[in-house]
């Protein structure tokens, strides 16, 4: 048992190292500018700043945007190992655009040549990338001056001089981006969001309180219901159990969304006579008096909780019927009986408690798995919890907090799986892991 | 030899009507509801305008933008569809929240119409053909997928397979190369860069086959090792969040990006589940049998294993198939992937959220949902097991 947990919890650093670097080289795919964004967070933008170009240029090295992404880089070996030094973001993108059509001296003289013949002017250097320097912008701005046909002239040129190119292996060793941002994300800094300017942290934490209270409450309510409802319903099968039967595969298949569109369409506006719920409105937790909380708990969180709970119990009692019925062929139960028990202490006292452990188990283990599942709960009650942050996050390319969220996610997934796995094995000593 | 008589049950019955009824609903969605004609005669050449709009659809012809609504009124014979309104049609004159059953421009409006006058039933039919292309693509590549790499990962095992070590430097060399000119390729062409990755794969597999020849010390490999990590990685992340978090990352919406993710998000069930499958299968008779025999690794998993796992895996792909669907509609209905213009069944969700007076919107759309997922439910009527 303890080797078990020992081994579990030394894998858990390598998953999460791969899984910080997934997150990490695909933040890096977005086609957002996280200098710029930062930049016009605090005021400063090409408009306002006549030196913006400046400062520009120092935020990206300060912030080691100008080293490369990774420890290893596997690229064709003509490609430059410097490309992340050159700050502009389109002048980076019209040189990835020469090197993936194949680069080679002939290219690029030719290149040049048809510079020269636009503009009749001889004295533009051989484009060198392994030197950056600032002459290439002039390339750029000639390039983007060419009309659509003498642009697609270029890329004809360029395209066709492909040379077969071997894979170059490069190591960086531990001066790239990834190696200082996990530095900062160890020592607990994850950045600011561009939105507000907050730390990310912050905002992740206070959202998570609603989450987590979402989902405290759904718990709770989960086993509160469904042991009795399930306990009765085998007890007394007849019509009793039938119904139940039948309203958890309703609420069993239906879709969540659906649900909850239907409680806001039908049950939150006074259209049809049946506002059971007062409508949405947006109010925040913070500084509020207790009558204010307990207002603002049913105008929000009841439509979402009764949603989350009627289709989770259908899942729970489900779950807990099959498993009822499958243990009570076992001869525990017969030997029960025949001491004398009555049906209902079988019930609860034999079989409920070797059913209900490995479901208690598996509803730990769906823990991280149940912030997805909020998320669009969250969006159409308006609930400022993660999933609506997240939502929001994405919506407006707030890259940083998108993808604290993910990690975060991710983290906890793995954390609760392993909690999952150790609560099965305790409770079920016939499990064996190797 | 007696004939058992199967019988299915009117249940059964019905959910296999439906299902077929949506599957041919998704497929001729253009010309159930289009308001160009099926067929017209415009100056004694007949024309096929929804026909051409269902090939588009299906990949199998380019379309056709030689023919204006005003010649269908010149033509002299004109078969209109059943519902003469298509799914991005927008009303110019303006019939904004039309309630069910009004009278439009080109006919009774069955389900109302939404914001902008486009009718519903036209886009709750198009949304069978968007969820069903998304569910059934992702699905079958994920199925392939993950049915080879579990069958294999079932097979070997841990201590199944043994490489020598040149063998282990030919194979990781080889599918490097092959990822590498997939990422970086040389030609511009994509017939080209699959033609060099597979004359890549095929001759370092040669290669590897003359190496495992050589009286060499063997290892192990850790197949199902390294699988179940991998596995594990892509466990830890809900499919939802993902899907959220990489679509933005795609220059352009469009249902091919959901299907990529979608693929590599559902391969891992597929994996997981014929791996247990190929595990218990594997000592029986007749595989025995077939390896005492000699057959080959590979044709042993084919003929043998693959056949019996088959059915296994056709349940648990009938449940792929529900949470794909689901997925696809909570993506839409959260405004994700769909490119603009196009109508499913979770961007008219949406659309009712935000207008409560206008129910239509929110209920027909979510029925079909409904109806789908009951009725494949009651066809693979399974208990729900413990580890899903």
């Amino acid at each position: 048992m303890g080797r078990f947990i020992i081994r579990r919890v030394l894998w858990i650093v390598p998953t999460l190292f791969v899984l910080c670097s997934l997150v990490f080289l695909v933040s890096k795919l977005t086609n957002t500018d996280a200098v710029e964004s930062l930049l016009a967070s605090q005021g400063i933008s090409f408009q306002t700043n006549a030196n913006y170009q400046e400062i520009y240029t120092k935020e990206y090295i300060k912030q080691h945007n100008d080293l490369p992404l990774y420890y290893l880089s596997i690229a064709p070996d003509h490609y430059p190992t410097n490309l992340h030094s050159i700050p502009d973001e389109n002048q980076k993108a019209f040189i990835k655009r020469l090197l993936k059509g194949g680069y080679d001296d002939h290219a690029i003289d030719q290149y040049r040549l048809f510079i020269a013949d636009i503009k009749s002017d001889s004295t533009l250097t051989v484009f060198n990338l392994e030197s950056y320097t600032p002459e290439n912008v002039v390339l750029l701005d000639t390039y983007n001056k060419f009309s659509q046909d003498q642009k697609s002239k270029l890329d004809i040129i360029i395209t066709q001089k492909s040379l077969f190119h071997f894979p170059d292996f490069r190591w960086h060793g531990l001066q790239n981006q990834f190696h200082y941002w996990l530095g900062n994300v160890l020592a607990g800094d994850w950045g600011t969001s561009f939105l507000d300017g907050r730390p990310v942290v912050q905002k992740v934490a206070s959202a998570f309180n609603w989450t987590f209270t979402l989902m405290i409450i759904n718990l709770i309510l989960l086993v509160l219901i469904g042991v009795p409802v399930v306990l009765f319903a085998v007890y007394k099968q007849g019509l009793f159990g039938q119904t139940i039967e039948w309203i958890s595969m309703f609420f069993y298949i239906i879709p969540i969304f659906w649900l909850a569109t239907l409680i806001q369409v039908f049950l939150t506006t006074p259209d049809y006579g049946m506002q059971l719920f007062p409508a949405y409105q947006q109010d925040y937790l913070s500084e509020k008096s207790f009558l204010d909380i307990l207002n603002s708990f049913f105008t929000q969180y009841l439509p979402a909780v009764i949603c989350l709970l009627l289709t989770d119990l259908a899942v729970f009692i489900r779950l807990l019927k099959g498993n009822i019925a499958k243990e009570k062929l076992l001869p525990y139960v017969e030997t029960a009986s025949a001491k004398g028990l009555s049906y209902w202490e079988v019930l609860t006292k034999h079989i409920l408690p070797n059913t209900l452990i490995p479901i208690i188990t598996i509803l730990v283990g769906s823990i991280p798995a149940f912030l997805a599942g909020s998320l669009i709960l969250e969006v159409i009650f308006n609930i400022p919890g993660m999933g609506r942050l997240l939502f929001n996050s994405i919506t407006k390319a707030d890259w940083s907090v998108v993808y604290f969220i993910v990690l975060i996610i991710g983290f906890l997934t793995t954390i609760f799986f392993l909690i999952g796995d150790l609560l099965y094995k305790y409770f079920d000593p016939k499990i064996k892991y190797d | 030899m007696i004939r058992m008589k199967k019988r299915i049950s009117i249940k059964k019955k019905i959910a296999v009507f439906i299902l077929v009824i949506s599957l041919c609903v998704a497929l001729f969605n253009s010309i159930i509801c289009n308001e160009k004609p099926i067929a017209a005669k415009i100056n004694n050449n007949w024309s096929f305008p929804a026909l051409n709009e269902m090939g588009v659809d299906l990949g199998l012809a380019n379309p056709e933008t030689n023919i204006n609504e005003q010649d269908y009124a010149l033509a002299s014979a004109v078969v209109f569809p059943p519902v003469r309104y298509s799914f991005d049609l927008v009303n110019r004159a303006g019939n904004p929240y039309a309630r069910p059953l009004t009278q439009g421009v080109n006919g009774v409006h069955v389900f109302g119409t939404d914001r902008l006058g486009r009718d519903v039933f036209a886009g709750t039919v198009r949304g069978f053909y968007i969820a069903f292309k998304v569910a059934f693509l992702s699905l079958l590549f994920a199925a392939l997928i993950g049915v080879f790499l579990g069958i294999f990962m079932g097979y070997y095992g841990d201590n199944g397979l043994r490489w020598n070590l040149l063998e282990y430097a030919i194979v990781f060399i080889g599918l490097f190369m092959a990822i590498f000119y997939l990422i970086y390729p040389i030609s511009q062409s994509w017939i080209g860069v699959l033609g060099l990755i597979i004359v890549l794969l095929c001759g370092f597999y040669g290669i590897k086959q003359l190496f495992a020849r050589l009286p060499l010390k063997k290892f192990i490999v850790p197949f199902d090792f390294f699988w179940n990590k991998v596995i594990e990685v892509f466990k830890s992340l809900p499919a939802l969040i993902v899907l959220l978090a990489a679509l933005p990352l795609f220059s352009s919406r469009g249902s091919f990006n959901i299907i990529i993710i979608l693929i590599l998000l559902s391969w891992k069930g597929f994996a997981r589940h014929s791996r247990a499958e190929t595990y218990s299968i594997k000592e029986k008779e007749y595989v025995v049998n077939a390896k005492a025999q000699g057959q080959s690794d590979f044709l042993i998993m084919l003929k043998q294993v693959l056949p019996n796992i088959l059915p296994t895996i056709l349940v648990f792909s009938s449940f792929v198939f529900v949470s794909l669907i689901l997925v696809e509609s909570s993506l839409s209905f959260l405004g994700f992937g769909l490119p603009l213009g196009e109508v499913s069944w979770g961007s008219l969700l949406s659309e009712g959220r935000f207008n409560a007076s206008a129910w239509w919107l929110s209920v027909f759309p979510g029925l079909c949902i409904f109806v789908i997922i009951l009725s494949i439910n009651l066809l693979v009527d399974k208990k729900i097991s413990l580890d899903e």
